[in-house]
């Protein structure tokens, strides 16, 4: 009976990959739809904020409503803390991270990225009344990617490892800005892992830390907050490099089926002008990347 | 394999220099709760109503609420308090390492108080009585009866609770102490492998348990009376001759 009940569901599943195969075959046929899962935070404004009553809202939701539709997927969005995201994708808990993800040399090493579907920098804030609150180059961009590096550049980093020397600066744990400050800051500044944001925006505010490093898009509407009288923005502005070539979504490296359909969807949507809309929408900038001209280009390479 | 091994290698190396830290933290607050508890039992006993009332409070607010969020409000709800923040006292609270001793302090002196509390109850009548017959009052009779007797019966679950406050003071963590706990979380965060990490955390807590275990059994032993060789030898009675 029991090797019955087997073969009976053998000869499903085949006929089920065949109809599969069949379909895929058929080309201008739109591909099955597939369930995914998306993890998000759920608390990085405006990349993704949780609504009092349990709903996510946000760039990302609002994009993934569209992206997912494009690439026919069914999307479930569900909001986890961010320090167990990448453990939950690797255990298949989740099946896409879409929680403001730099593209950056580390994370590509464990990750999967789709193309990039926003583009934005690293800032610094400090408490207004901190002697780093006049910090030299203030909104100097500086571009870690460019070749040959150029002059000012070179001048703004020193000045910069000048102005941090002994400070200790916030972060998230395992942020963006890990590798940027393995690789400029070391030694110089004491670097504190909080779990949240949130938490780390706190003792920003209480002064155990001298300043934080996090995205323009996160901290310039914080610094609007009535809470947040006290903080200023200062000093250069970081892109590229070990910063990454801006925000993709965290896949599973074996999981290519998804990333091409979701790259697919995220070009469309970058050329039709539905990331520029939805960026001047959450952020009140343009934050739409430069995708490389050729289809199927491996994302988070340097951008021209 | 191998690769696996020496990973975990590196990372037990990481984590032992963390060791320090906890056991700063297990022992700061381990003193500092026993000796907070032993006011406690005695208000607990006090005459005053107001000293009983105050240990009763106590041990309701700190046993009834969770640490974790005990030291969330010491450490970040007490940062909002502007004369905190801009007095003297910013100078401690501004270490996550004195907030997590502080709230453990405050949370496991409510729980050790009720510890020695039964304990005191169980001390045997007869005990006090037959202390009081040989003309011993106040501090003698608490030195010499009530006191060894209250030990021999709190030890053992004494020592249950410093064995949770060993694993407690994994909280620290969460306001960026860099203790076991800490130290796993960032590698984790850098190596994004979890499981080798936590292993090798969790092998070090066993370590130390099992330290503190062995310790407070062995004191345990050298405490039990009824089990104890008699140290003093009582020479024989020796009838003179006549």
């Amino acid at each position: 009976m029991r090797r019955l009940w087997r073969a009976g569901i053998g000869f499903g599943l085949a006929a089920l990959s065949l109809s599969a195969a069949w379909e895929g075959a058929a080309g201008s046929e739109p591909p099955p739809p597939r369930t995914v899962v998306i993890g998000t935070e759920g608390a990085f404004p405006p990349w993704n904020i949780t609504r009092p009553d349990g709903t996510l809202i946000g760039f990302e939701p609002d994009l993934l409503q569209i992206l997912c539709q494009r690439a026919s997927l069914r999307c479930q969005l569900v909001a986890q803390d961010w320090d167990g995201m990448i453990g939950a994708l690797q255990a298949h808990k989740i099946d896409v991270i879409a929680d403001a993800l730099q593209i950056t040399p580390a994370r590509k090493a464990v990750l999967a990225f789709s193309l990039p579907y926003a583009i934005t920098t690293g800032v610094f804030v400090t408490q207004k009344d901190s002697p780093l609150a006049r910090m030299a180059n203030r909104g100097l961009v500086l571009d870690l990617d460019a070749s040959p590096t150029p002059e000012r550049q070179t001048r703004a980093l020193a000045a910069l490892r000048e102005e941090l020397r002994g400070k200790t600066l916030g972060v998230a744990i395992s942020s963006t800005y890990d590798g940027f400050l393995d690789k400029y800051l070391a030694g110089v500044i004491t670097v504190k892992s909080y779990r949240t944001m949130g938490e780390r925006d706190l003792d920003l505010l209480s002064g155990r830390i001298d300043l934080t490093l996090d995205d323009t898009t996160y901290l310039r509407p914080l610094l609007a907050a009535p809470d947040a009288q006290d903080l200023v923005l200062v000093g250069p502005e970081l892109i590229g490099g070990e910063l990454g070539a801006g925000e993709g979504f965290g896949l599973r490296k074996d999981d290519t089926a998804l990333a091409e359909r979701l790259n697919a969807a995220i070009r469309s949507a970058v050329e039709d002008g539905t990331v520029r809309r939805l960026s001047l929408k959450w952020f009140k900038a343009d934050a739409t990347p430069t995708l490389d001209a050729r289809p199927g280009a491996a994302a988070g390479s340097p951008q021209p | 394999m191998e690769e696996h091994l020496t990973f975990i290698g590196s990372v037990t190396a990481q984590l032992v220099r963390a060791v320090p830290v906890t056991l700063l933290i297990l022992a700061v607050s381990g003193v500092c709760a026993t000796a907070l508890a032993t006011g406690l039992t005695a208000m607990s006993v006090a005459r005053s109503p107001l000293a009983r009332l105050i240990q009763r409070t106590w041990t309701f607010l700190f046993r009834g609420t969770p640490l974790i969020l005990q030291i969330f409000m010491i450490y970040y709800g007490f940062a909002m308090i502007p004369w905190i923040r801009h007095g003297m006292l910013w100078t401690a609270f501004r270490d996550p390492v004195f907030c997590t001793c502080l709230a453990m302090t405050c949370c496991c002196s409510a729980y050790i108080a009720e510890i020695f509390r039964g304990a005191l109850a169980a001390v045997p009548r007869g005990e006090i009585e037959a202390g009081r017959a040989c003309g011993m009052t106040g501090f003698m009779l608490l030195r010499r009866v009530i006191a060894p007797s209250l030990i021999r019966i709190a030890l053992p679950s004494y020592s249950n609770e410093i064995i949770m406050m060993t694993k407690s003071t994994s909280l620290a963590s969460t306001i960026t102490v860099l203790d076991i706990t800490g130290v796993a979380q960032q590698v984790i965060a850098h190596s994004y492998r979890t499981l080798e990490v936590f292993c090798a955390a969790a092998a070090l807590y066993l370590l130390i348990n099992a330290g503190l275990s062995a310790l407070l059994a062995a004191l345990e032993r050298r405490l039990d009376v009824d089990r104890a060789v008699p140290s003093i030898s009582v020479p024989p009675v020796v009838e003179p001759l006549s």
